[in-house]
C-alpha cells in the first residue's frame, strides 16, 4: 500500500514540474513596445546612419525590433541582446564602441587629455604665482569696481561705497571723506 | 544669363587673388597705392559675387532647369520663396552664398575708417581675400585643370575627383534642358531649416575677421590689445550668429524632425559647435589681455583655433568623410579642404612662432584665486569639450584607418562625458562674478559663496527629498553617482550669484542717485553694457542649462498602435498621466509633389478634455521621402509631444509615438535671453569704450 501511494506522490510530483515547465514560456510576458524600444534604442541602425534602430522607418530596423521582441521574451537581458547584435552585425550597431582593444582609446584619451590640461595648467600657474602678496589688496567686493579700470584700495571704507561704479561719483566721495 | 553668373565668378577669383598678393607686396614695401588698389579690389569682389548671387537667384526663380544646379534643388512645383532660398539649399549654391556672405564682410571691415588701423588693414586684406579665394575656386571648376596633368601622371583617383569638381559650379550647364528639377530636400523646406544655414554661416564668416586682425597684429607686431578692441564687436556678432545657428538646428531638430530630441551629436553639429567652443573661450580669454595684458600667446592661440575649426567645420560637412545625415556627396572638395586647413594652420603657427617677442604678459599671475586664473580653468574646461567632441567625431575615421574596425560614437559617449564639464563650467560661471582681478581676499570670498552655495545645496536636498533620485552614470562606467538634483542645485548656485550680482548693483545706484530700483537697473544695463549683457547671457545659458537636464534625464516616451477610438496613456513626471485618443485620418493641403495626411488626437488628463492634437505626415513624392512633423502641446512645465508614424488600412489602424519632454521651452527661452543679453553686450557705447580703452593703458590696473 505505502509503496502505491509513494508511486502515486511521485508520478504526480513529475507530472505537476513537467506541466509547469511547459507552461513557463506561456507565462513570460510577451515586451511590450516601449520595452522593445528601450533596448533598440541603444543600437545604431546598420545602413543608415546617426540614427538609432527605435526611431529608424526601415524594414531592416522593424525587423530588427522584433527580433529584440523575441529575445525579450525568452527572457534575455538588454546586455546579452546588445552581445547578440554586435557578435553578428559588428561592433558598429552598438551605439557606443565596446571597451575593448583600440576602441578603449575612445574613452582614455579625453581622460588623459583633461588631466594632462590640468597639470599643465598647475604648471603655468605656479610659475606665475608671486612669492609676495602686493602692497595694497585691493579687493572690491562682487567684483565691482570704479570705472577707470583702477582697483581702487578700499581697505578701511564702507562697504557701499565699494558698490559704486561711477568713477566721478567715487572721487567725490573720496574727497568727501578726506574733508570729513 | 548663367554665363554672366560665371564670368563674375571667375572675375571675382582674379580680383580677390590680386588684392590678397597686392596687399601684401604693398604693406611690405611701403607703398599706399598699391594697397589702396587691393581694397578697391576687394570691394569689387564683394560686387562682383553680389551680382553672381543675383544670376543664380534669377536663374533658380526662373526654373533655368538647363542649369545643373537649378535641376538639383528646384522644381516647378516648389513656392517661390523655396526658390529663393534654395541658393543654399545643396553644395554648390551654399559654397556660393557662403563665399557671398565672406565678401560682405570683408567689404564691411574695409569701408570703416582706416585711421589706427592703417598698418593693419594690408594684412587683413590679404588674409580675407585669400580665404575668399579658395572658396571661390571651389566653384569656379579652375581644379579641373589640374585633372589632365594629374591623369597623365598617373594620380587618376585624384583626376577624377578634380574633374568631378566641375559640377560644383553654381553654373554649370548640361548638355540638355530637362523638364523639371528635383525639388528642394524635403528636410529643407521648413523656415526654420532656411535660417538655420545663413546664421550658421554669418557667424563662420564672422570668425574670419577678428583671425585677419589677429594675423595682421602679428606681422605687423602690433601686438598690443588694439587688435583685440578693434575687433570685439565683429567677434561678439560672429559669435551671436553662431549661437543662434546652433540654438535654431536644434530648434527645428526638435519641432520638425520628430525624433523627440533637439541635438543629437551628429558629425555635423559638432562641426559647428566646435567653433562655437573655441570662440567662446575666446572672447572670455580676450578679456583678460584687455585688462591685464597677459595670454597674449593663448589668446592667439585660440583665434588660430578658431578660424582653422570653422574651415575643418566646412570640411567635415561637405566633404562626406563622416557620414551623417546632413551628407553631400563626396568629391575633390575634401582634400583641398583639407589642404587648405594645413597651410592656413601651418602658417599661422610658424607665425605666432615668429613673433612670441611681442607677445610678452605685461602682468604676472598674482594668485589662483584671482578672475585671471578663473578664466584660465574656463578655458581649459571648454578646450577640454572641444577635444572630447573632436575626438568622438573623428574617432569612426581614425578606428578604420588605424585598426580597421569602424566603430560608432554615439550620444550616450559625449552626454556621459561632456555633461559633467558643461556642469563645472557652470559653477565655474557663478564663481568667476565674485573673483576679482588679481587677487581675492579668501574670507571676503567665502562670505559671498556662502548664500549662493546654501541655496545649492538647499535645492539639491530638496529636489531629493521631493523625489528627484535620478543618478547620472560616471562617464565610461556603468555605475550612477550622480545625483541629478546637483545639477540642479548648480544652476540654482550660478543663478543666485548672478541675480544678487544685479541686485547689488541696482541696490547701489539706488542709494547713491536715489533713482528708483527699475530705473537703476536701466542705468546699469544704459552705462556697463558688456557686463551686464555678459550676465544677461549667463542668465540665458542657465535657462538652456534647466531645459537640457530636464530633458535629459526625465524624458518619458511610449509608442502605441492604435485603431480608431483608442487611446494611449503617458504619465508626465511633473503633472500625472495624459491620454490620447485617436479619433481619425485625413488628407490635408499641400503642394503639389507632397502627400500630406493628418492626424487627429484627442487630449484628456485626470478625465477632463483638454484639446486636440494633429500631428501630420509629409510625403514628398519626387525624393520618395517621408517626413514626421509633431504636434506639441507646450508649457513652462514640459511639452507633450507626438508624431503619427505610420497607418494602415487607410487610417482604421495607426501608430503613434508619445514623449513627454519637461522643461524643454527653458531651452528657446532660455535662447532669447542669450540673443538679448549679446544685442546688449555689442551696443556701441563709446563712453563705454573709453573707459575700457583707458583700462587698458600702460600700467593697468593702478592702486590709488
Amino acid at each position: 500500500m505505502n509503496k502505491k501511494k509513494h508511486i502515486h506522490l511521485w508520478s504526480f510530483i513529475v507530472l505537476a514540474t513537467l506541466a509547469v515547465s511547459l507552461a513557463m514560456p506561456a507565462l513570460a510576458q510577451t515586451p511590450s513596445v516601449d520595452e522593445i524600444n528601450a533596448v533598440a534604442k541603444k543600437l545604431s541602425c546598420p545602413t543608415c546612419s546617426g540614427i538609432n534602430v527605435a526611431d529608424c522607418p526601415t524594414e531592416t530596423c522593424a525587423q530588427w525590433r522584433a527580433k529584440i521582441g523575441e529575445m525579450l521574451a525568452e527572457g534575455r537581458s538588454d546586455q546579452e541582446i546588445l552581445d547578440y547584435f554586435a557578435a553578428r552585425y559588428g561592433d558598429h550597431v552598438l551605439q557606443v564602441p565596446p571597451k575593448r582593444g583600440f576602441f578603449v582609446l575612445v574613452w582614455v584619451l579625453p581622460v588623459i587629455a583633461i588631466l594632462a590640461g590640468l597639470a599643465w595648467l598647475a604648471y603655468l600657474m605656479r610659475g606665475w604665482s608671486r612669492k609676495t602678496p602686493p602692497a595694497t589688496e585691493g579687493y572690491p567686493q562682487g567684483a565691482q569696481e570704479a570705472e577707470g579700470g583702477a582697483v581702487v584700495a578700499t581697505s578701511g571704507s564702507p562697504d557701499e561705497s565699494d558698490l559704486i561704479e561711477d568713477e566721478y561719483l567715487q572721487r567725490v566721495q573720496k574727497d568727501l571723506e578726506k574733508l570729513s | 544669363m548663367a554665363n554672366v553668373g560665371y564670368v563674375a565668378l571667375l572675375l571675382a577669383l582674379v580680383l580677390s587673388i590680386y588684392a590678397a598678393i597686392a596687399a601684401l607686396v604693398g604693406a611690405r614695401r611701403q607703398m599706399p597705392a598699391l594697397v589702396l588698389s587691393a581694397r578697391n579690389a576687394a570691394l569689387a569682389v564683394t560686387g562682383l559675387l553680389t551680382l553672381a548671387v543675383i544670376v543664380l537667384e534669377y536663374l533658380l526663380i526662373s526654373g533655368d532647369f538647363r542649369t545643373l544646379y537649378v535641376a538639383e534643388v528646384s522644381n516647378r512645383a516648389m513656392p517661390i520663396f523655396f526658390k529663393m532660398t534654395a541658393l543654399w539649399g545643396s553644395q554648390a549654391g551654399s559654397l556660393l552664398f557662403w563665399s557671398w556672405l565672406m565678401s560682405l564682410f570683408g567689404g564691411a571691415v574695409l569701408l570703416r575708417k582706416w585711421g589706427n588701423m592703417r598698418t593693419l588693414m594690408p594684412y587683413v586684406i590679404v588674409v580675407t581675400q585669400f580665404t575668399l579665394a579658395f572658396f571661390v575656386s571651389l566653384i569656379s571648376g579652375v581644379w579641373t585643370l589640374l585633372a589632365g596633368p594629374l591623369g597623365s601622371l598617373g594620380v587618376t583617383g585624384t583626376a577624377e575627383l578634380l574633374a568631378d569638381m566641375a559640377t560644383i559650379n553654381p553654373f554649370h550647364q548640361l548638355g540638355f534642358t530637362p523638364a523639371d528639377g528635383n525639388g528642394l530636400n524635403p528636410l529643407l523646406r521648413h523656415w526654420g531649416m532656411i535660417i538655420h544655414p545663413p546664421m550658421l554661416y554669418l557667424g563662420f564668416v564672422g570668425f574670419v575677421i577678428p583671425y585677419a586682425f589677429a594675423i595682421a597684429a602679428l606681422a605687423t607686431r602690433q601686438t598690443g590689445d588694439l587688435w583685440i578692441r578693434t575687433t570685439r564687436r565683429w567677434t561678439l556678432i560672429a559669435w551671436l550668429f553662431l549661437s543662434m545657428g546652433l540654438l535654431l538646428g536644434a530648434w527645428w531638430a526638435y519641432g520638425v524632425l520628430g525624433w523627440g530630441g533637439y541635438w543629437a551629436w551628429d558629425p555635423v553639429e559638432n562641426a559647428a559647435l566646435m567653433p562655437w567652443l573655441a570662440g567662446t573661450a575666446f572672447l572670455h580669454s580676450v578679456m583678460i589681455q584687455e585688462r591685464r595684458g597677459m595670454f597674449k600667446v593663448w589668446n592667439m592661440v585660440l583665434i588660430i583655433l578658431t578660424y582653422s575649426l570653422v574651415i575643418f567645420g566646412t570640411f567635415l560637412t561637405r566633404s562626406g568623410v563622416i557620414s551623417s545625415v546632413h551628407t553631400f556627396a563626396q568629391s575633390g572638395i575634401g582634400p583641398l579642404f583639407l589642404g587648405f586647413i594645413s597651410v592656413m594652420f601651418t602658417a599661422s603657427v610658424v607665425l605666432l612662432f615668429d613673433r612670441l617677442d611681442c607677445l610678452k604678459s605685461e602682468n604676472e599671475l598674482d594668485s589662483m584665486l584671482s578672475r585671471e586664473a578663473i578664466f584660465l580653468l574656463q578655458n581649459l574646461l571648454f578646450l577640454a569639450i572641444l577635444f572630447v567632441t573632436f575626438w568622438g567625431t573623428i574617432f569612426p575615421v581614425v578606428s578604420e584607418l588605424v585598426a580597421g574596425q569602424k566603430a560608432i560614437v554615439g550620444p550616450p559617449f559625449f552626454n556621459q562625458v561632456n555633461g559633467p564639464l558643461f556642469a563645472a563650467l557652470v559653477v565655474l560661471m557663478g564663481v568667476a562674478l565674485l573673483m576679482p582681478w588679481r587677487r581675492a581676499s579668501r574670507q571676503k570670498l567665502a562670505r559671498l559663496l556662502l548664500w549662493p552655495t546654501v541655496a545649492g545645496l538647499a535645492v539639491t536636498v530638496i529636489l531629493f527629498a521631493l523625489g528627484i533620485r535620478k543618478f547620472a552614470i560616471l562617464p565610461g562606467t556603468e555605475t550612477h553617482v550622480l545625483p541629478v538634483s546637483l545639477f540642479y542645485g548648480i544652476a540654482t548656485f550660478a543663478a543666485v550669484i548672478t541675480l544678487l550680482e544685479f541686485w547689488r548693483g541696482m541696490r547701489a545706484r539706488h542709494r547713491s542717485t536715489g533713482k528708483s530700483y527699475p530705473s537703476a537697473l536701466w542705468t546699469l544695463f544704459g552705462r556697463n553694457r558688456r557686463r551686464y549683457g555678459g550676465y544677461l547671457i549667463h542668465i540665458g545659458v542657465i535657462m538652456i542649462a534647466l531645459g537640457v537636464i530636464g530633458t535629459q534625464f526625465f524624458q518619458v516616451e511610449t509608442q502605441r498602435n492604435l485603431a480608431v477610438g483608442e487611446s494611449l496613456t503617458i504619465t508626465s513626471p511633473l503633472t500625472g498621466e495624459y491620454s490620447l485618443m485617436y479619433k481619425g485620418l485625413e488628407s490635408l493641403p499641400a503642394p503639389e509633389d507632397v502627400n500630406r495626411t493628418g492626424a487627429t488626437l484627442a487630449v484628456s488628463r485626470g478625465g477632463r478634455d483638454i484639446g486636440q492634437m494633429n500631428p501630420t505626415h509629409d510625403f514628398f513624392i519626387p525624393q520618395q521621402q517621408p517626413m514626421t512633423i509633431p504636434a506639441m502641446r507646450y508649457s513652462l512645465i514640459e511639452d507633450l509631444y507626438v508624431i503619427v508614424a505610420g497607418w494602415e488600412d487607410g487610417g482604421a489602424t495607426a501608430t503613434f509615438k508619445a514623449y513627454v519632454n519637461p522643461l524643454v521651452n527653458w531651452l528657446w527661452i532660455g535662447g532669447l535671453v542669450f540673443i538679448l543679453g549679446t544685442a546688449v553686450a555689442a551696443w556701441p557705447d563709446p563712453a563705454e569704450d573709453r573707459r575700457h580703452a583707458l583700462a587698458g593703458a600702460p600700467g593697468r590696473v593702478v592702486p590709488a
